[in-house]
């Protein structure tokens, strides 16, 4: 057995970004990842207070998905979100980043969008979302450092509003950024061998909206 | 409403709206699109909050106003994180701000909310115009009505049915919209406009205006063939 039951489900971010649901999915996701042990619940903004108060005796806690989903906002309006959404209740914050700055090869408007990430998060956990499937290698790899420089806690490859993770994206990502950053890889991640395939690639966290799928799947193939 | 059917390209034009809202979109990108549009006379250019005023001087010469986009497509930022979009949108120039609805309140019957956010992003617009999205495409004929409701108690009167990026607007929400609500609301259309019959529908049925990002063909100047599929 590559990881434990406990430690599985500990890298899992219970992830809600839909937009057709209402409060009762959201309250649901929160019983889930009580019940399951995952490390948050992964919501918009909006949402946060609802989880924050589900959460509140729980060792879940409350993340939530900024700038989404295209990222194309000023550094100054993503830090404004940053403190709002931490001053709500969230305890980690996972933000796109501004890939058309990394397209223009504009890497002093990415270090200030980053370094204002950091100040803004303050002692919170800060990832910052590449959606990898619009860059390059050279591109994630200058990104990855340019956060590692940051100081930020996780490069996190993708939304999931376009094309998702890849084991080779995250093995990259975490020999640019290891043991400094960790990684999370997200989208697209619905099977049992995906998910484990990321972990082996060096993926510390896995956001899925198919957590409680994976946790079966997971009882399944290991017996427990 | 009465519209006389618009045949040319400068007729089809004062009923269009274009954007150009990407992760990827450089500035060079806005730079060549509006070169494109420019001679046309649409009625705005859609762009994300960085390019504003990049879109405002490369429009000056012309009656093309600049459309910036709030919390898009999705919504799901907080009323004050709106509420600073808004005001960073009215300081770059934009002409008006579509402003993507918290659809959690929405599918949650929960319309004061709805009402109530609405109320402040127009309280705080001053000049600017606030275009609501309702969103059209994931919601009931009834939250259909009820959003529209709180959208006009809050102050705002004008709406873009939904976001593209996969959302679509079909002409019958244009007509259900219409029947309900009449002239209080103007309702640009929005979200699988992409051939001049497709708007010329949408306007028929009581659009003032349709988004549309192929619009070379909306405007009758580019005859090939479009995916009609695509959003």
């Amino acid at each position: 057995m590559t990881i434990d039951r406990k430690s599985f489900a500990r890298t899992i971010d219970h992830t809600y970004l839909k937009i057709d649901g209402g409060y009762t999915e959201i309250k649901l996701r929160c019983l889930e990842a009580e019940k399951h042990g995952f490390a948050s619940v992964a919501v918009f903004p909006v949402a946060v207070p609802l989880v924050a108060s589900c959460l509140k005796d729980s060792d879940v806690v409350v993340c939530a998905a900024l700038a989404f989903h295209l990222g194309a906002y000023p550094p100054e309006i993503k830090a404004f979100e940053v403190r709002d959404t931490i001053a709500k209740g969230a305890a980690e914050v996972d933000m796109v980043m501004n890939v058309a700055a990394a397209k223009s090869v504009n890497w002093d408007l990415l270090k200030e969008e980053f370094d204002r990430f950091r100040e803004a998060a303050g002692d919170k956990i800060a990832k910052i979302i590449l959606e990898t499937c619009l860059l390059t290698d050279e591109e994630k790899v200058k990104v990855c450092e340019l956060a590692k420089e940051a100081e930020l806690d996780f490069v996190k490859t993708s939304t999931g509003y376009k094309e998702g993770a890849t084991v080779p994206d995250v093995k990259l990502m975490h020999k640019t950024v290891s043991p400094q950053l960790k990684v999370k890889a997200s989208g697209g991640i619905r099977t049992l061998e995906n998910a484990l395939a990321m972990i082996k690639a060096g993926a510390s966290r896995l956001g899925t909206s198919a957590g409680v799928t994976l946790m079966e799947r997971y009882d399944k193939k290991f017996g427990c | 409403m009465n519209h006389t059917e618009p045949t040319g390209p400068t007729e089809m034009a004062k009923y269009v709206i274009t954007s150009l809202i990407e992760a990827d979109v450089t500035a060079e990108d806005i730079a060549h699109f509006v070169n494109e549009i420019k001679p046309f006379g649409l009625v705005s250019f859609a762009v994300d909050l960085p390019y504003i005023s990049l879109a405002v001087d490369l429009l000056k010469d012309v009656p093309t106003q600049v459309t910036a986009v709030c919390s898009y497509p999705l919504g799901g930022m907080t009323t004050e994180v709106k509420l600073e979009q808004v005001k960073y949108a009215r300081q770059q120039g934009a002409y008006d701000i579509d402003v993507s609805m918290n659809y959690l309140a929405i599918k949650s019957g929960d319309f004061l909310t709805v009402e109530e956010e609405v109320r402040r992003l127009v309280n705080a617009a001053g000049d600017l115009k606030i275009v609501v999205v309702p969103q059209v495409t994931i919601l009931t004929n009834d939250e259909k009505a009820r959003t529209c409701e709180a959208v006009l108690k809050g102050g705002c009167k004008t709406i873009k049915t939904a976001s593209g990026f996969g959302w679509k607007t079909e002409v019958e929400d244009v007509l259900f919209i219409k029947r309900l609500f009449g002239d209080a609301i103007h309702i640009e259309a929005s979200g699988s406009v992409r051939t001049k019959q497709q708007a010329l529908a949408m306007i028929e049925a009581g659009a003032e205006s349709v988004h549309t990002s192929t619009v070379f063909q909306v405007l009758g100047i580019d005859k090939r063939p479009v995916d009609t599929e695509k959003e």
